[in-house]
């Protein structure tokens, strides 16, 4: 978790340096510069629509893996003795016989 | 007709067309795709030849005025994203696999999608209705800018672009249905002792690529709910003298577009890896990585959209943010591409026909993802925005990603799906055919867009500076090719639909894979199979050293327990 | 691999594996998901319009939005919500027993609707429409989207209603339901502050 900060920070940081640039009138990509106010609407609205799915695919997968890990200790708990047997879904024999088939 | 299926206990329609069955739902998509797919090669056909041969009545379409040459560009693209990449990649291969390879009987909403086909298939009568109404069909690029998009005194086509965009917006809910449907079943019923790391990497790539869809659509909805009323009940959304903003939509498009890229690429990919384990007869490089990148891929896709708006007029501080995103993504993109190569690297290679298909995606993607990064950086992007240049890069993209990766899919699922083999020579002259004349449409097009060929030109002939002979030729070239490839097809589908009928039987595991898919009977019933596995091992457990076998399914129980003087386990 | 006939009697569903959450639960959340991206998505465009054009908010000579009554409305579908929570709850129980939280709920919720309606009307007298510029079109639209997807959650309500009473109603169902329903009420505030605030 501390090493990924650690990358994380430079690329972060570089990404707000670029922040700093100033509108050029010459240049085609700056094109007629809006009021600044439109343009920080249009950067904040950037980044929530960017986070939230973000936040929201975590919010869902983390609940989901949190109830697994409980799910997966209650049923450790519950019956230990079985946990790790997956259930014979058919006779074995039967599935022997496949196999010499398919060999 | 109906007498030879009286045996069956439901009607042809029952089973055909009304059918809550995976496997045929997954057909009904691959089918309309293939339609679909025909109709935009046509159109790609009518309006090459325009490019090509300026001005001359072309056979089979006739002379192409203006006003058709934009509609046909338009649908073109729209219909090749919207109504062939999607479906197939994800809706006809997520539908037909998503049960069979985790080992279960149907989706976990099987009638939810039914009418998820339902409304797309509704979604492509509006869109083909769209090219009949007065003032035909939608002529304002796949993108919809507002305002050519929004009023009709600029589009021309009043009824046209609603329709085009009611089209979109159905399509997107019979997709959001289907990617609900595929979440849910692959989270809740996998085969016993499937966990995480057992699951196929194609299965993963579909829940991934529908997990971003459906996170990126909702505001492409939104903005074309907001051009629709723009269009229709004179609102002024995206009507700068109105007190609205057209870049509105280009943000609210772009939200979707990007990640819809990846959205497509990933099954692709994911199909891709699947045949290259199974025809190298190796494990594949980095399982895990693969799924670790795969989920990079899927974040990042959101942070890079605004790179098709550098020349928009957006704010340059947001456009140096999205430079660097934008290389950024490039990362995962090449990994996956290594982990490709470093399966390949010392297998056993067997080069049949999906083989060759999935091949031939490394290689050609590779040259689409590589342009992409001259256009990433925004400085250069200055020049090449709307040039040929961008053409000629997603379609090196998009050609892998929905025809060469869509064909390796369906050679390698084939004997699946219907219960016999492909012929191995008319799919290796189809595809040796098709992805040779592919290269000679686009690196063409390549050298015209850096000559300075904007890419929304009707008539070069009008411009002098681009009207020189040996850009002239190139486009011809371009053209010819386009009639090459595209007859090509005719091997295929002469090949698909004779091989249903007269191919060689299939037996249940032709290619000796590993996944769950190759243990149903070809093609499988309804229900699958007759037992539902438990699952032992992950899905890539080829060239086991210490077994005599070079594949071990996923269902097999452990050797010790089958035959207790087998060699101890190796590889476990 | 022998092609017998294969018996597809459907094999009752024998849970082949505990779900972490029922299908209708999962399959509702990642909806919910999906239409939250669509409202935020509206919120910005709106936010955006709203900055760009400057000054006051709502532009001089429109009508300003009835933001008390509209509080008052709030409530009412807050405690709508409430009364899902509480049906939830009780029908864990007995599910017959979720019945009258259920109709509580379901009143609230339609008399919210109503409300709203009412406001419309009002609103139009006052000369704001659709056309009447971004401060009306992004009023109705937004606030119709919710409107919408609010008749949609009471249709739901109305089935769970009727099909306690007779004794139907499966849990999957109330559980898809309430999700529904508790997304439909607490995205309101929001939209609540971003519109009329
Ligand atoms: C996953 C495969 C990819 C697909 C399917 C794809 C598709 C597309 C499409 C359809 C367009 C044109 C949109 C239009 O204006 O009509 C486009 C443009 C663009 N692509 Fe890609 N792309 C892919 C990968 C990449 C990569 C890896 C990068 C960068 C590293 C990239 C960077 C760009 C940029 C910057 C543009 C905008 C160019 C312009 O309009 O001036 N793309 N791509
Ligand atoms: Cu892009």
């Amino acid at each position: 978790m501390r090493r990924a900060i650690a990358g994380a920070a430079p690329v972060a940081a570089l990404l707000a340096a670029l922040m700093v640039t100033l509108p050029v009138l010459a240049c085609p990509v700056c094109g007629t510069p809006k009021n600044e106010a439109t343009q920080q609407a249009f950067v904040g609205s950037t980044v929530f629509l960017s986070l939230l799915p973000l936040a929201m695919i975590g919010g869902l997968v983390g609940a989901a893996v949190w109830r697994i890990r409980r799910l997966e200790r209650e049923a450790a708990t519950e019956a230990p003795p079985r946990a790790h047997a997956p259930p014979g879904d058919g006779p074995a024999p039967v599935a022997d016989a496949d196999r010499a088939t398919t060999r | 007709m109906s007498d030879a299926h009286a045996h069956h206990d439901e009607g042809w329609v029952k089973k055909y067309l009304w059918s809550t069955d995976h496997k045929i739902i997954g057909m009904q998509y691959l089918f309309t795709g293939m339609l679909m797919a025909l109709l935009g090669g046509y159109f790609a056909y009518a309006f090459r030849m325009q490019l090509g041969f300026p001005n001359q009545p072309v056979p089979g379409f006739g002379l192409v005025s203006p006003n058709e040459y934009n509609a046909l560009v338009t649908n073109h693209g729209t219909i090749m994203i919207f109504w062939v990449a999607m479906p197939v990649l994800i809706a006809a291969f997520g539908n037909f696999l998503i049960p069979l390879m985790i080992g279960c009987d149907d989706m976990v909403f099987p009638r939810l999608n039914r009418l998820s086909y339902q409304i797309f298939l509704v979604s492509a009568l509006v869109l083909l209705a769209s090219f009949f109404v007065p003032g035909g069909g939608f002529g304002g690029a796949w993108t919809a800018y507002p305002p050519l998009s929004s009023q009709a005194k600029f589009s021309l086509t009043p009824a046209g672009s609603t329709l085009w965009l009611l089209a979109v917006a159905l399509e997107f809910v019979a997709f959001l249905i289907g990617g609900i449907n595929f979440v849910t079943t692959v989270m809740n019923s996998r085969a016993p002792g499937m966990k995480w790391h057992d699951i196929p990497v194609v299965i993963w790539m579909i829940v991934i690529a529908s997990i971003v869809f459906m996170a990126s659509v909702g505001p492409l909805v939104a903005g074309a709910v907001m051009l629709l009323m723009d269009q229709q009940f004179g609102t002024g959304f995206y009507d700068p003298i109105r007190g609205g903003d057209p870049i509105l939509w280009q943000h609210l498009f772009w939200f979707f577009g990007h990640p819809e890229v990846y959205v497509v690429l990933l099954p692709a990919m994911g199909i891709v890896i699947e045949v290259i384990a199974v025809f190298s007869r190796k494990k594949v490089f980095a399982y895990k990585m693969v799924l670790y990148t795969a989920f990079a891929t899927g974040i990042l896709s959101f942070f890079v959209w605004a790179h098709h708006q550098f020349v928009a007029g957006i704010d340059p501080r947001m456009a140096n943010v999205f430079t660097v995103t934008t290389l950024l993504i490039s990362v995962p993109i090449a990994e996956m591409l290594f982990v490709t190569i470093a399966t390949l690297y010392g297998g056993s290679i067997r080069l049949d026909t999906p083989m060759l298909w999935a091949v031939a995606f490394v290689a050609e993607f590779l040259l689409g993802g590589v342009t992409g990064i001259y256009l990433g950086s925004s400085g250069s992007d200055i020049y090449f925005h709307d040039t040929y240049f961008v053409l000629a890069h997603f379609h090196y993209t998009f050609v892998p990603i929905a025809i060469i990766a869509v064909f390796a899919g369906i050679t390698y699922w084939y004997p699946k799906m219907f219960g016999r083999m492909l012929d191995e020579r008319l799919g290796k002259l189809h595809f040796w055919l098709t992805v040779i004349a592919f290269n000679f449409i686009f690196i063409p097009l390549f050298i015209t867009g850096a000559a300075g060929d904007h890419r929304r030109i009707y008539d070069y002939t009008k411009f002098p500076d681009l009207a020189r002979p040996e850009l002239q030729n190139l486009r011809a070239l371009a053209t010819v090719a386009t009639v090459v490839m595209l007859s090509a097809q005719v091997i295929f589908l002469y090949n698909f639909f004779k091989s249903m009928r007269s191919g060689k039987r299939a037996e249940a595991n032709p290619w000796q894979a590993n996944t769950l898919e190759w243990l149903a009977p070809s093609p499988p019933p309804h229900g699958n199979f007759a037992e539902l596995p438990t699952v032992h091992r992950g899905p890539y457990e080829y060239s086991v050293p210490g077994r005599d076998l070079d594949y071990w399914p996923q269902s097999d129980p452990p050797e010790d327990d089958a035959a207790p003087d087998a060699a101890p386990e190796a590889a476990r | 691999m022998t092609t017998v006939a294969v018996s597809v009697a459907p094999r009752p569903g024998s849970p082949r594996r505990t779900p972490v959450a029922s299908n209708a639960v999962v399959g509702m959340a990642i909806f919910i998901a999906a239409e939250v991206m669509f409202f935020a998505a509206l919120a910005a465009a709106f936010t955006i319009t709203r900055i760009s054009a400057g000054g006051t908010w709502p532009p001089p000579g429109q009508p300003r939005l009835p933001v008390e009554a509209t509080a008052a409305n709030t409530a009412v579908l807050l405690a709508s919500g409430i009364a899902m929570v509480i049906a939830g709850r009780r029908s864990a129980v007995h599910a017959a027993r979720s019945t009258s939280a259920l109709g509580l709920a379901l009143a609230l919720g339609a008399a919210f609707v109503a409300l709203q309606g009412y406001e419309w009307v009002g609103l139009l007298r006052e000369g704001l429409t659709m056309r009447s510029g971004p401060h009306g079109s992004f009023f109705y639209l937004i606030v119709g989207a919710h409107a919408l997807h609010a008749v949609a959650g009471i249709i739901a309500l109305a089935v769970a209603f009727a099909r306690a009473r007779s004794g139907r109603l499966a849990q999957t169902y109330l559980a898809g339901a309430r999700l529904y329903w508790c997304f439909v009420v607490l995205l309101w505030p929001a939209l609540y502050w971003r519109v009329y605030l």
